[in-house]
């Protein structure tokens, strides 16, 4: 059984409004799938429903995590499961140090804490001595904090990954990093769905399938090849079902 | 009657005299001096004594025979230490026999902290007894901390002990002051009167780590006068403040370029009255004064932060800054930042916020597997933090285990 996490026809709600009507997905280890979309499509929302986060109320449907249903489940519950979201905008935390929290992450997940790995992974990612001795995230660049977020997923290695648009406001040489940093992690076995606006990325990590979001649903999916839809006819056009043959019909 | 010099009769005679025509402290819960008595001496422990363990244990403190506590525990080590610290040119003594055979004292016996400023005051003038005398030698430069415990176990006494502390010029120390009290003492007051002469060019590094249980009443007093280019740096963390505790140690910056850092961080608890902060006179020139205070109130705990800096000097800068955070839902917290300046050419400052942990933070943190109480306890420590940096590496290793204790056991 490699089915990891399984979404099936998931809706949510936040204050009142249903934000998302429908999303299935499948994500297995190992792999790399994509989820686009145009913006208030939902996917963010997804992503926070999947984490737990009890601002996303699950209406309707199931999330399942290597057989278990985990839709009612806290937080740190999943977490510890081994499921890992990353922020899109990850928030500025005053007096913790990013090095203390590392190592606090690590020792939950590990029991113990070795500063060597965290420095290790820290300079793999381009980030040195000097940030982990800062507040975390606080004065970061956009680049740095999306750098910390799959610091973060290198650190804990877990089974299923959603990394909320990693290489937004990112410039190319953090775009190179944080990706070679995502397939390394892929390599081991962790299955990630990729949130993003863009190509380049996905040039980088070639995901094994693409979830393209609108009107609050799973439109469809299919491979690669979607992208250049996307590209050639924009999301309007694809979301109303006009290059639909284009694309193969996937989910189960 | 005890043995004490002539000087010190009178002083105490006119302390006594005054009680009654003086106000009541300004700040703080009010106190009924007439029903404690006033303990006639520190109690001394043997350092195996559960007592000792358990409060060095709850204080982070770790006996080091090399290094003992300069007062209540082992007379034997502590001589010895005393001596060793006499060979450095640090003079380490108990106030009560110092006071018989230093003239000078005298000159420092209420000199930087105003006797008359209220009742407590003076009480504490006409009764004090116990405490210790430091006076470090010229250019003598000491960087291991000298360590030092008040542990409080009587119940209905007011422990009023008076602690002297010298620098002088071109001096270094590091001071490492606990006080407690443990679980289960009954109504008490303790008030220790601190006055620290730092001269010249000389640095004072200070911390204090308090820890009273909820029947303890605390008014520890303290005056800090520094000369030309002295600095004096101290940290008072108050992990658990008691049934009341107020303080607001002043710094009398006298001589040009003088400085202090004085910082206060507070966690109050049940129904806890506490009202802190600290003060600076920014008298010589080009002074430079900060101050840090920051709460945090659990339950229905009450805090009150006060900073207040007044700036004559030419040139001298203060920067002021309290905040609280809330997280009892019956707590409260009051900042009151004061700046007074009363000649041009000062610059002073401050910042004040309050607020609740941010909900956005703590489910980032969540996000990553840490349960609510441990997200905010991280957050908590974070808080603090910033309250005690400015502290060389042995003290601040100390304050880290502190902050670490309360990041873990938090809530």
């Amino acid at each position: 059984m490699n089915t990891f996490l399984r979404v099936e026809n998931l809706h949510i709600r936040v204050e009142n409004k249903l934000v998302v009507k429908g999303a299935t997905l499948n994500i297995e280890g190992g792999k790399v799938y994509a989820l686009i979309g145009p913006n208030a499509s939902g996917k963010t929302s997804l992503a926070m429903a999947i984490l737990g986060h009890p601002e996303y109320e699950v209406v309707k449907g199931r999330i399942i995590f290597e057989g278990e249903d985990i839709t009612n489940l806290p937080m740190p519950e999943r977490v510890r499961r081994g499921l890992y979201v990353s922020f899109q905008n990850p928030p500025e935390i005053k007096g913790v140090k990013l090095g203390y929290f590392l190592e606090r992450l690590m020792k939950r997940r590990y029991g113990k804490v070795d500063k060597n790995i965290i420095l290790r992974y820290s300079e793999e990612l381009g980030l040195g001595r000097e940030h982990l001795e800062r507040d975390l995230n606080v004065g970061f660049s956009g680049g740095e904090r999306k750098r910390v977020e799959v610091l973060q997923l290198l650190l804990l290695k877990p089974k299923i990954a959603i990394l909320d648009e990693p290489d937004s406001g990112v410039d190319i040489e953090s775009l190179k990093v944080i990706a070679s940093t995502i397939k390394d992690v892929v390599e081991e076995g962790t299955g990630v769905l990729v949130i993003t606006h863009y190509r380049n990325i996905l040039s980088y990590l070639k995901p094994s399938l693409v979830y393209v979001m609108g009107e609050a649903e799973i439109k469809m999916c299919g491979n690669v090849e979607i992208l250049d839809l996307v590209e050639r006819c924009g999301y309007s056009c694809i979301l109303k079902g006009v290059c639909e043959r284009d694309a193969n019909e996937g989910g189960a | 009657m005890r043995e004490e010099p002539e000087w010190l009769r009178k002083f105490r005679e006119r302390a006594l005299s005054l009680i009654d025509k003086l106000p009541e402290p300004k700040y703080g819960a009010r106190i009924d001096l007439e029903a404690l008595s006033v303990e006639r001496e520190l109690r001394e422990y043997d350092e195996s004594s559960p007592v000792v363990s358990k409060a060095l244990k709850r204080l982070h403190f770790t006996m080091k025979e090399e290094r003992p506590f300069l007062l209540q525990v082992n007379d034997f080590l502590r001589k010895k230490y005393a001596e060793r610290l006499s060979q450095l040119g640090i003079l380490a003594e108990d106030i009560d026999t110092a006071v018989r055979k230093y003239e000078w004292l005298k000159d420092y016996w209420f000199k930087a902290f105003p006797m008359a400023l209220n009742k407590l005051t003076a009480f504490h003038a006409a009764y004090s007894r116990g405490g210790f005398v430091l006076r470090v030698k010229e250019g003598v430069k000491l960087k291991e901390p000298i360590q030092m415990c008040f542990i409080v176990s009587s119940s209905s006494y007011a422990q009023l002990p008076h602690n002297i502390i010298i620098a002088e010029p071109y001096s270094e120390v590091h001071i490492l002051t606990g006080c407690i009290a443990p679980r289960g003492t009954r109504y008490s007051l303790h008030s220790g009167l601190t006055e620290v002469y730092v001269g010249e060019g000389a640095r004072v590094f200070s911390i204090m780590i308090e820890i009273w249980p909820e029947y303890v009443h605390a008014r520890p007093l303290k005056a800090v006068k520094v000369d030309k280019g002295g600095t004096y740096i101290g940290s008072v963390i108050v992990l658990e403040p008691g049934a009341s505790y107020q303080a607001f140690p002043t710094a009398i910056l006298m001589g040009d370029m003088s400085s202090v850092t004085a910082k206060t961080v507070v966690t109050a608890r049940g129904n806890s009255e506490v009202d802190v902060g600290e003060a600076a006179f920014l008298l010589g020139r080009e002074c430079r004064a900060i101050l840090v205070t920051r709460a945090v109130a659990f339950d229905s705990a009450t805090v009150k932060e006060r900073i207040r800096a007044r700036g004559r000097g030419w040139r001298s800068k203060a920067y002021l800054e309290c905040s609280g955070l809330i997280l009892g839902d019956k707590a409260k917290i009051f900042a009151v930042p004061e700046l007074e300046a009363i000649s041009k050419d000062v610059e002073l400052y401050h910042e004040s916020s309050i607020g609740r942990v941010g909900e956005n933070e703590l489910m980032y943190l969540m996000s990553r597997g840490f349960e609510e109480d441990e997200a905010i306890s991280m957050m908590i420590r974070g808080f603090l933090d910033p309250g005690l940096s400015d502290l060389p590496a042995p003290l601040r290793i100390q304050v880290e285990s502190i902050l670490e204790r309360v990041a873990i056991e938090g809530l």
